[in-house]
């Protein structure tokens, strides 16, 4: 190790860095800005071999989240709506959008493919099923559209598909988690939940439901429903948690809160955004567990959830007020995301009027700090 | 040739307590002796918690090649300072996991320490707390490098680290236009 009087009398920039390159893994570690990460790959190939490293990268992934670049949908110019200025991810959304195949360009009819979950690099894509085929559900393709590689995931036999049964007016639901494992390529059910109610609950669990991802729970809500129905994927348990009641009536999302708390975001009336948290998992407290940690105003527009909570962000949309009087010209309607540690709200991006098809927060790192999410 | 200091206060104290002390004595590269507290020194690092537990610490001093008076001195410093100072309890509670904050923040104490050294003593420190195990003083001098390279070209982050460009002109064009994304602001 050269001492300090060494590095002294040596003034001029030296051709290796001094420091080993534990001690600048650990230094990079803690930018938070993939920027600056990649400014510093462009410095020397020193920090280059460091910086795309996979074990420095996974190092990296596993303390930062990736950067939400846009939306997955299904609209008629193509699946990926990139974030644009002034959002600050617009170069890198930009970049992705030239290094990866948003446009499903792999598929042979890629107009037939529809997005149905994006999460953590990876999107889920399904085309409806062959009418001759009694499989329970559609053509199922995981892709990675930064690394493009895909892996086809088999039908669900019908014999593994949910049910519900009625008695004198009740309904019986039995929902099932089933697992795909790429190896064996092969469904299993791992865990199943009763739940009794009625055609509105079906409802509240499938289309018009809304399904969010949270401290590693998927959690399902519906308009009007007093609780959601939580999926716990550590465990693969299911549970039921009631909701604070001010969020009766009213459109929320679920988020990641701070200190790996579970967030609710309950939208009042278009004029205020109400910032709830609870500890996760439950502590079985029911309602007395959840706290209102901050109260966001809102204003100009009217607000709407658009989609449920995923990637550690609540989507709103905005459309302007007064749009129904306007004749003619509608505005695009604008995406926003909610930041719960800074309760910062940040413009996305805008789509146009009508294409309101479901769609999917999209966040990866863009190269060189990605990895592949998929093994081929 | 200056007399040292530090020597002078050593002999002192080992005349004092020769048998049961509360400090132990550390030789610098350039053979210069410095006390630091044996607790602090056992608490904030493992390879001194080692060598006392070892029973391999020198009365007359612990010979620590791999580090120059200065950053051993510092290094001492830090374990008085930290000895002294009362742990907050904001910094017990964000060593509980933390989502969103992976990295424990420095107290202000420590930023100020780190603060007030020249370019090449943080950087000598860096490499004394990585060789003494002090995995908080790694976090706070770690962290202060990072907050030197937050927003600077790669230009500047080569004078960070004083390292020479060794891309060609091609090659670091290239860069530019494929990673233009992080290039937003030069």
């Amino acid at each position: 190790m050269p001492s300090s009087t060494a590095r002294r009398i040596a003034a001029s920039p030296a051709a290796q860095p001094s420091l080993p390159d534990e001690l600048l893994e650990d230094i990079f570690l803690r930018l938070d800005d993939g920027e600056d990460l990649v400014r510093a790959y462009a410095s020397c190939f020193t920090f280059r071999r460091v910086v795309s490293g996979r074990r420095f990268l996974r190092r990296y992934h596993s303390l930062h989240p990736p950067p939400v670049l846009g939306f997955l949908a299904v609209a008629s110019d193509g699946p990926f709506h990139p974030a644009e200025p002034p959002h600050r991810s617009a170069p890198a959304a930009a970049a992705v959008a030239r290094a990866a195949d948003v446009a499903l360009a792999f598929l042979s009819d890629p107009g037939r493919w529809s997005v149905r979950d994006a999460r953590d690099g990876r999107v889920l894509i399904s085309r409806e099923a062959a009418a001759v085929s009694g499989d329970a559900f559609e053509e199922l393709i995981v892709y990675d559209p930064l690394h493009r590689r895909h892996i086809q995931i088999c039908p669900i036999p019908g014999d593994l598909d949910s049910s519900a049964s009625s008695a004198n007016g009740i309904i019986f639901y039995e929902i099932r988690t089933l697992v795909f494992n790429s190896v064996t390529r092969k469904w299993r059910a791992v865990t199943s939940f009763a739940i009794i109610g009625t055609t509105a609950t079906f409802r509240w669990l499938s289309c018009q439901g809304r399904r969010h991802y949270s401290c590693s729970c998927f959690c399902w809500t519906g308009y009007g429903r007093k609780e959601m129905l939580v999926l716990d994927t550590r465990e693969m348990k299911f549970s039921v948690a009631d909701l604070p009641r001010e969020s009766y009536n009213q459109m929320h999302s679920v988020v990641d809160a701070e200190e790996g708390r579970l967030g609710l975001l309950i939208l009042v009336g278009s004029r205020k955004l109400l910032i709830y948290s609870k500890t996760w998992p439950d502590n079985g407290d029911g309602l007395k567990d959840w706290q209102c940690d901050n109260v966001i105003p809102l204003f100009d527009r009217n607000w709407f959830f658009s989609s449920g909570g995923a990637e550690g962000y609540a989507v709103l949309k905005a459309v302007a007020l007064y749009q129904n009087q306007i004749v003619g010209k509608k505005s695009d309607t604008q995406y926003f995301i909610v930041e719960i540690k800074t309760l910062m709200i940040k413009r996305l991006c805008s789509m146009k009027p009508g294409t309101d098809a479901p769609h999917y927060l999209y966040a990866s790192f863009p190269p060189p700090l990605s990895l592949p999410s998929l093994r081929n | 040739m200056e007399v040292d200091k530090g020597k002078g206060e050593a002999e002192e104290t080992r005349k004092v307590a020769e048998a049961d002390r509360d400090t132990v004595t550390l030789k610098s590269s350039d053979g210069k002796l410095f006390e630091v507290s044996k607790e602090a020194a056992a608490r904030l690092s493992t390879v001194l918690a080692g060598m006392i537990a070892g029973g391999s610490i020198d009365d007359n001093g612990t010979d620590l090649k791999q580090i120059g008076s200065e950053a051993l001195e510092n290094v001492v410093d830090y374990c008085n300072k930290h000895a002294n100072s009362i742990p907050s309890a904001a910094l017990i509670s964000s060593s509980i996991s933390f989502n969103t904050a992976p990295f424990k923040e420095p107290e202000e104490w420590e930023r100020k320490f780190v603060d007030r050294l020249s370019h090449d003593a943080l950087f000598d420190l860096v490499e004394a707390a990585n060789f003494l195990g002090m995995e908080r003083l790694l976090d706070v001098t770690c962290h202060k490098i990072s907050e030197m390279m937050k927003g600077k070209s790669p230009d500047q982050i080569r004078e960070v680290f004083n390292i020479k460009n060794d891309y060609t002109k091609e090659e670091l064009e290239e860069i530019r236009q494929e990673l233009a994304w992080a290039f937003y602001d030069d």
